[in-house]
């Protein structure tokens, strides 16, 4: 600022000698996207004569005579000459420099220049986020930052992805990072328009979260949104479109009608040699056109093969429409933006709509005083046809539905499982997709309102209301004819309200001091208070007559099936301080602490103090340093710091006595019962971390390097751990401080601009993160703890030594051959029966069995630019991680009584001994399925995750139409899978289901999934 | 304007500490163990509770399909099958089950939280103001009988468990080790019992509550078990058995149904001959899940989508009645056929079906039962006091022999004259397996007499040792049950588990 100043004053008093030399001008613009670029420093080459651009990025500037070289310079672009030559007009477009230093950086409560951060701070801006179609930022992280570790777990529409920072430091408290959106804390980001979002800062090191003490122990993502643009010129305007399809990307292979029918014969015939009476076993009902005149013809043969994957998985068309204005005057600024989201999915009948209104001012009232805010408005409606997990759900029906049935009878009835006797009787997944589902209703405001104070040159103070109003209302309907889901009900709808409110209030002093020359101190000291209210409702209603009435009018329903309400509420008290110390750019430090008090813990054990420091040295910047002409940038830090969490529901310090109900004399009774145990010595999970980074650029910037080192030790780790049921307590888990974990890892980002040409670019960006999950300690002498989620049995396993996420169970060996008869009757079991490692005593041997975490992940991206024409490319790595294929249960494990996977064609017979897979029998002699080798695959995959071609209209195309900008694109998402995984997608956790649910330890447990599509997009961007 | 700049950032600053008690929690949802209680409709209600896990002696196994709690102690027999693989009936019908296995988790976690809503009814009963103690020793009364009933499951299926008496209030109170199933009878079951007892309990309750005749019914079959097999506890215990019985039979009001299908008429519920049952209502709804998974598989005889055949008699222990026992007739105790649903024609099954939790109302519409789960019924004490005065007196008085003959009587059998002690013993026993059959009450008697009737070969087998009609072997592993695997996880001071597992 101070620079530009000087430039001023001195241009105009060069501009009183020089009235009587050449007037140049012109106008300077992004090269990028064309917009005007206000001061820009325009200098005569060799003289000090120059000039600055205004708001709409024109300039006027005398030179002496037409020999004259003007020399246009601009931070964080690179600096451009121009020889005057004959011209009197020169428009000069700037191109932004790459991963350029002087950048600023948003931490929390402030901005650094890039160059003075002392932490481990990642950086993107819109363009880089919106890369690609995803309904939320999320997903649109997915593999952009090292170290932030995205899982797309669904693939329904509207499904927000799990967001994991340097690995999982807390066994299961919430594990997501905390998000700050334009200073408010803790609001979901996800359900803002992506496109809204500026720039994203992820802060992932101690010195960088501290200053979120409590909350920042997971990582902190700062999300910046789009604001006015002050100066007078005229508004920006741009719209942002894409349509794309959806098409099913992978296969699982199930019987054909013909193969299910064998299969299904054969399973009786075995039957006899599993009963233990030894008795004959024919089908319930035969499979022949005299028992199923409607699904067999004459010859006894099919009359229907359905491929439910085709029934089910359709290619589905989306778009999304994102307009934004931006403007100001000198000294306001003002922005507008409408977003229309219409996301269709794979599977039928199921979809997303978004639309969403934003609205910020910023505005000074005077030379003290500055005001501003801005406001959210968000509104979805998401169809969920896919219910809850290990339920006969769409997914699951897709496998399992017999292919002997149709969609619907000719007649127009529906068909299924249920219309052949001994099936287990699934509705068809059409069906289900058409009659249950749920519809969310999410109505949103959110934003904030700040008074901006400078008290005197150096102070700020700024104080902040912050608020998050949401409502949700999630209806609920399940048709009258749905066999075994919501027939015996007939029909079944419930409603369920969600009103949450949060608001905090920030308030801080900043002060800002150049010491002298060489020192600069900045400090901050605030306080900050924090509360979230949830009310919910909830009203369910069974036996309607028809499928009329669905979810609208629960009182159509004669049988009022259950109704509840609850309400919470928590609160925080923080006081925050920190202070940065920076001398000559070399040496910088910086030093935070934040005291938290949180609601939710134990009564002496409501505050924690979270204190960090940071140091980095520019070495680059020493003069001994500046004749390697070559190293544009070296800088290496350090932090080390403490920070929290208290992501676990509230009142779990408190015993409970819980009212319920029971029935006595034919009618409800109130009840009471011992409802959860409390924890009064319920703490803060703490986490100390170090950080040390080393940042260069080389060769003019064409290559960058970022690496960091981290290790991060989580102490008094918040887990629900299940405790005896003999406790009696209806909530048979507590919350307690248990154990610690470490986290440790490295993150390279590698930057290389492989050719730069005027013409042509190609550049190239190499992501790669890998964390080392360990549990150091848990209680009760290291006893392993099983946190769930069980599937027949323990799935995973909590041990001292051994990383969170540990698959726990059997060993499948393979099947018992006919020479094997003997070893396998000690376990009461007969050839062609599952093989498992036993004990000495003969008891199972359980043991772990794979990990849901990977090892390491990588992105490889690269980008060509020629012309106009832009290409990118993004492949994924995710190595060293299992997937468990738990879906293998029901369709390997349960012939008979549904479809199976085309895998049970390789059972064992006894032509073919050296299987996996058991003999086929009648359900009714099916064995214990166990969690095992056999379920636990390779997870690893690299995966295409996009691919895009673009094109930007030339300048001269805009000057004719007065668009600044058009650039149309085409792309491609999940272009290519490589894993030897055989469900849909290594990728997955269909775990997760309902409100609030806690999934820390369904990552990578796949019982039917909604499959990953391959989306094929179109888009366009504008600007005017 | 100046002033008003200091003004205002120096009331924001201000205005910032001005919070007091922030951080404080009043939740609103529960109460909280320390809240003052008063009234006595939360005494009423903190009674309640203690019933509400009788519903977990039905209770639905996760993981399994047509699975419940009900199963096990009918599989356990031997003279049980199942049409259901999901059921784990392979597991027991060839006695390979283990600690993983279906039930034994299901039964343990709900017999506990039953333990659980008792204690917590004892301990907070006490402290309700405004109650008389006329009427709370009443309500404890219920509390204690509940509690000494779901210790009484868990000793005769568990053995040594934990004794848990209080409310927890902190992990470390909670991985007890186990207490011998003696000591429990000692000093929780029996001492439960007694003290219900001595309240002004009623003899009957229509609505389903613990009546007296339920605390003396109990007690009796609790100092039955206790003098026989599994404990020896002294042979005292036969006449202290015979003694409430007796008293039941004389005071209690109770009569037996004339008409077996009396029991599955839903206006009956805690009436008649019926003296303790788990509640359930068709209206509220929480209907009894038995009749859906006791009807044949598939059968397409009913409104109900799920039709499980989840248990049903072996043909030999349908056999094994005596000829021209109405119990076996066709729908009194079992049915064989049945009309179709949504037709005339009749399905004819290919086994045996269990008629006696058949809510045909439910059936026919709705797919709700309204019957009740019946734990203690008149013919049960005529029993248990047929047995109990046998042993006591050695051998059967004229008592004794009429109540049996009243069981008889009902199912068209002759009445039998005197017998010596050990045939007359016999004859009882008998007589609970053909009356009380597929009521969860064989297997108990199974292991406390020690002695399996053979429905091939109609002797009385030695427990241990006994083939099976599915050719497996009772051995000493099967007395108990084993300790669920989840539980030795999260309390290895459970461990060791019990003998064979």
């Amino acid at each position: 600022m101070k620079q530009r100043l000087i430039y001023v004053i001195v241009c105009m008093l060069l501009a009183v000698n020089t009235m009587a030399q050449l007037r140049i001008s012109g106008r300077v613009t992004d090269a990028k996207d064309a917009s005007p670029l206000p001061n820009v420093t325009i200098q005569v080459k060799g003289t000090s004569t120059g000039t600055i651009t205004d708001v709409d990025g024109k300039y006027t500037l005398s030179v002496p005579d037409n020999n004259a070289v003007l020399v246009f310079s601009y931070t964080g672009y690179t600096p451009q000459e121009v020889p005057v030559g004959a011209q009197t007009t020169h428009d000069v477009a700037l191109e932004l420099k790459t991963n350029v230093l002087t950048d600023v950086v948003v931490v929390g409560y402030g901005t650094v220049k890039k160059s003075d951060l002392t932490g481990a701070v990642s950086t993107i801006k819109a363009e880089q986020l919106m890369d690609k179609p995803v309904p939320n930022v999320s997903q649109a992280l997915q593999g952009k930052i090292p170290g932030v570790d995205v899982n797309i777990n669904s693939s329904a529409p509207g499904q927000t992805a799990k967001v994991r920072v340097r690995g999982i430091g807390s066994i299961n408290s919430n594990i997501d990072p905390l998000y700050v959106v334009d200073g408010v804390i803790g609001v979901d980001a996800n359900q803002l328009n992506p496109s809204d979002i500026a720039s994203l800062e992820v802060l992932k090191d101690a010195s960088s979260t501290a200053i979120f003490g409590a909350r920042g122990s997971n990582g902190v993502i700062l999300v910046t949104t789009k604001r006015g643009i002050r100066g007078d010129g005229a508004p920006r305007i741009s719209y942002e479109g894409n349509v794309n399809v959806s098409t099913l990307a992978r296969h699982v292979k199930t019987l054909n009608s013909d193969q299910f029918v064998k299969v299904y014969n054969e399973a009786f015939a075995n039957a006899t040699k599993f009963d233990p009476a030894g008795g004959t076993w024919a089908p319930p009902v035969a499979l022949n056109h005299a028992s199923l005149p409607l699904l067999f013809d004459a010859n006894d043969k099919p009359l229907y093969n359905t491929n439910w994957e085709k029934e089910v998985y359709k290619p589905a068309v989306s778009h999304s429409h994102y307009l934004l204005m931006q403007g100001g005057s000198e000294k306001s600024a003002y922005s507008l933006s409408l977003g229309y989201l219409n996301q269709n999915g794979l599977m039928i009948e199921s979809w997303f709509k978004r639309y969403s209104v934003r609205l910020t001012m910023d505005n000074d009232v005077n030379k003290w005083l500055t005001v501003g805010g801005n406001i959210s408005f968000i509104s979805g409606k998401q169809r969920v046809v896919s219910d809850a997990n290990g339920a006969l759900n769409v997914p699951r029906m897709v496998a399992e539905e017999v292919p002997i049935v149709p969609v619907k009878y000719p007649d127009g009835t529906w068909a299924g499982n249920n219309d052949i006797a001994g099936l287990e009787g699934g509705p068809n997944p059409v069906h289900i997709a058409q009659n249950r589902y749920t519809i969310n209703n999410t109505l949103l405001a959110m934003g904030d309102a700040y008074l901006l104070f400078h008290i005197t040159k150096d102070l700020d103070f700024k104080t902040d209301i912050g608020y998050n109003l949401n409502g949700q209302k999630n209806n609920f309907y399940s048709g009258i004819d749905l066999p075994h889901l919501s027939q015996d009900q007939s029909g079944e709808a419930s409603i369920t309200n969600f009103t949450n409110t949060y608001w905090q209030s920030e308030n801080y002093l900043t002060w800002n001091k150049q010491i002298n020359a060489r020192q600069k101190l900045t400090a901050l000291l605030g306080i900050s208070f924090q509360q979230y209210n949830q009310e919910q409702s909830y009203a369910d209603a069974q036996n309607f007559t028809s499928d009329f009435f669905q979810w609208h009018n629960l009182g159509a329903g004669s049988v009022r099936n259950d109704i509840t309400s609850s309400d919470y509420k928590w609160t925080m008290n923080s006081y925050f301080a920190r202070v940065t110390y920076n001398i000559d750019g070399k040496y910088l430090f910086t030093a935070t602490g934040r005291y938290d008090g949180s609601s939710k813990f134990g009564e002496d054990n409501k505050y924690g103090f979270f204190p960090s420091i940071g140091a980095a040295w520019n070495i680059s910047e020493e003069d001994f340093m500046k004749r390697y002409a070559w190293l544009n940038n070296l800088k290496v830090r350090a932090s080390y710091g403490l920070s929290g969490n208290q992501e676990i529901p509230q009142y779990r310090s408190l015993a409970q006595i819980q009212p319920d109900n029971t029935v006595v004399g034919g009618a409800n009774q109130a009840s009471l019962l011992p409802g959860y145990i409390g924890n009064s010595g319920l703490k803060w999970e703490r986490s100390l971390q170090f950080d040390a980074g080393v940042e260069a650029a080389l060769f003019d910037g064409r290559i960058n390097m970022n690496v960091d080192y981290y290790r991060r030790t989580t102490k008094d780790l918040l887990l629900q751990a299940p405790i005896a049921w003999s406790s009696g307590m209806v909530d048979a888990s507590i919350y307690q401080n248990v154990g610690s974990v470490r986290n440790s890892g490295i993150e390279v980002n590698l930057h290389t601009e492989n050719i730069k040409t005027k013409n042509f670019s190609w550049s190239t960006d190499f992501i790669f993160a890998s964390n080392k999950n360990e549990i150091l300690k848990l209680n009760q002498g290291n006893a392993d703890i099983f946190p769930g989620p069980n599937f027949l049995g323990q799935t995973n396993v909590l041990r001292v030594g051994a990383p969170i996420g540990s698959f726990y169970g059997m060993t499948r060996l393979g099947t018992y051959s006919e020479d094997e008869a003997a070893e396998a009757a000690t376990q009461g079991l007969k050839p062609g029966d599952r093989k498992y490692i036993y004990n000495k005593d003969g008891t199972p041997y359980y043991s772990i069995i794979g990990r849901a975490y990977p090892k390491w992940t990588g992105t490889f991206s690269s980008t060509i630019k020629y012309k106009g024409w832009d290409f990118s490319f993004d492949i994924r790595f995710v190595q060293g991680v299992n997937t468990a294929a738990t879906f293998k249960h029901s369709t390997e494990d349960r012939q008979t009584l549904a479809n199976s996977l085309a895998t049970v064609l390789n059972a064992w017979t006894p032509q073919n001994q050296n299987t996996m897979i058991a003999q086929v029998r009648s359900y009714k002699f099916t064995q214990d399925s166990h969690f095992d080798t056999w379920w636990v695959e390779d997870g690893s995959y690299i995966r295409g995750q996009n691919f895009t071609l673009g094109y930007t209209l030339p300048a001269s195309f805009n000057q004719r139409t007065g668009i600044t900008k058009l650039r149309i694109y085409a792309s491609v998402q999940n272009l290519f899978l490589i894993t030897n995984y055989t469900g849909y997608d290594p990728e997955v956790d269909t775990f997760v289901s309902g409100y609030g649910a806690n999934t820390g330890f369904s990552q990578n447990l796949d019982f039917f999934s909604y499959p990953r599509p391959r989306v094929w997009n179109l888009g366009v961007s504008l600007g005017f | 304007m100046k002033t008003l700049k200091h003004i205002l950032v120096a009331a924001l600053i201000l205005l910032s500490f001005s919070c007091k008690k922030f951080l404080e929690e009043k939740p609103t949802g529960f109460i909280s163990p320390s809240a003052d209680l008063a009234g006595e409709k939360v005494a009423r209600a903190f009674a309640n509770g203690s019933y509400q896990n009788l519903q977990g002696l039905l209770n639905g196994q996760s993981g399994s399909y047509g699975g419940n709690t009900y199963n096990l102690l009918e599989f356990m027999t031997g003279k049980a099958n199942s049409d259901l693989g999901q059921t784990g009936f392979v597991n027991f019908q060839n006695l390979i089950y283990n600690n993983t296995s279906f039930y034994v988790d299901t039964w343990w976690q709900h017999l506990y939280l039953g333990v659980g809503a008792c204690n917590n009814a004892l301990q907070y009963i006490p402290k309700v103001s405004g109650v008389s103690d006329d009427v709370k020793t009443n309500m404890l009364a219920e509390a204690h009988t509940l509690r000494a009933l779901f210790y009484f499951y868990l000793v005769r299926m568990y053995g040594a468990v934990p004794m848990v008496t209080n409310v927890p209030t902190s992990v470390d109170e909670i991985n007890m080790h186990r207490t011998p199933a003696k000591a429990i009878y000692d000093s929780i079951i029996i001492p439960d019992l007694l003290t219900a007892e001595a309240s002004t309990l009623p003899w009957q309750d229509n609505n389903g509550y613990v009546s007296m005749g339920a605390v003396k019914s109990i007690l009796a079959d609790v100092y039955l078990t206790y003098a026989g097999a599994a404990i020896n506890g002294g042979n005292q215990y036969y006449a202290e058995s015979a003694k409430r019985s007796k008293e039941v039979i004389d005071n209690g009001g109770y009569s037996l149904f004339p008409r077996y299908t009396d029991m599955i008429n839903p206006a009956n519920k805690n009436r008649g001959e019926f003296i303790f049952q788990v509640q359930y209502s068709a209206s509220v709804p929480a209907p009894n899940p038995l009749t859906p998974l006791l009807l044949p598989n598939y059968a397409g005889i009913s409104s109900y989508s799920d039709e499980y055949g989840s248990v049903y008699p072996t043909p030999q222990f349908i056999a094994s009645y005596p000829k021209g026992d109405k119990r076996v007739q066709e729908r009194q105790f079992f049915f064989t056929k049945y009309k179709k649903h949504n037709g005339a024609d009749t399905v004819k099954f290919h086994a045996t079906y269990i008629y006696k939790y058949f809510d045909s109302a439910a059936v026919a519409n709705g797919a709700k039962s309204d019957l009740n789960y019946t734990l203690y019924r008149l013919a049960d004490v005529y029993l248990l006091y047929a047995e109990a005065s046998n042993r006591a007196e050695g051998g059967p008085n004229a008592n004794a022999i009429a109540y049996v003959n009243a069981i008889r009587a009902r199912a068209g059998l002759a009445p039998i004259a005197a017998l010596p002690q050990a045939a007359f013993e016999q004859e009882v026993w008998l007589q609970r397996y053909y009356e009380l059959c597929f009521e969860n009450k064989m297997w108990f008697d199974m292991i406390r007499t020690r002695k399996v009737h053979n429905d091939v070969t109609g002797a009385w087998d030695n427990f241990v040792g006994h083939k099976t009609v599915f050719n497996a072997t009772f051995g000493e592993k099967q007395l108990l049950f084993p300790l669920p695997k989840q539980e030795t996880d999260v309390n290895p001071n459970l461990l060791p588990n019990n003998p064979g597992f």
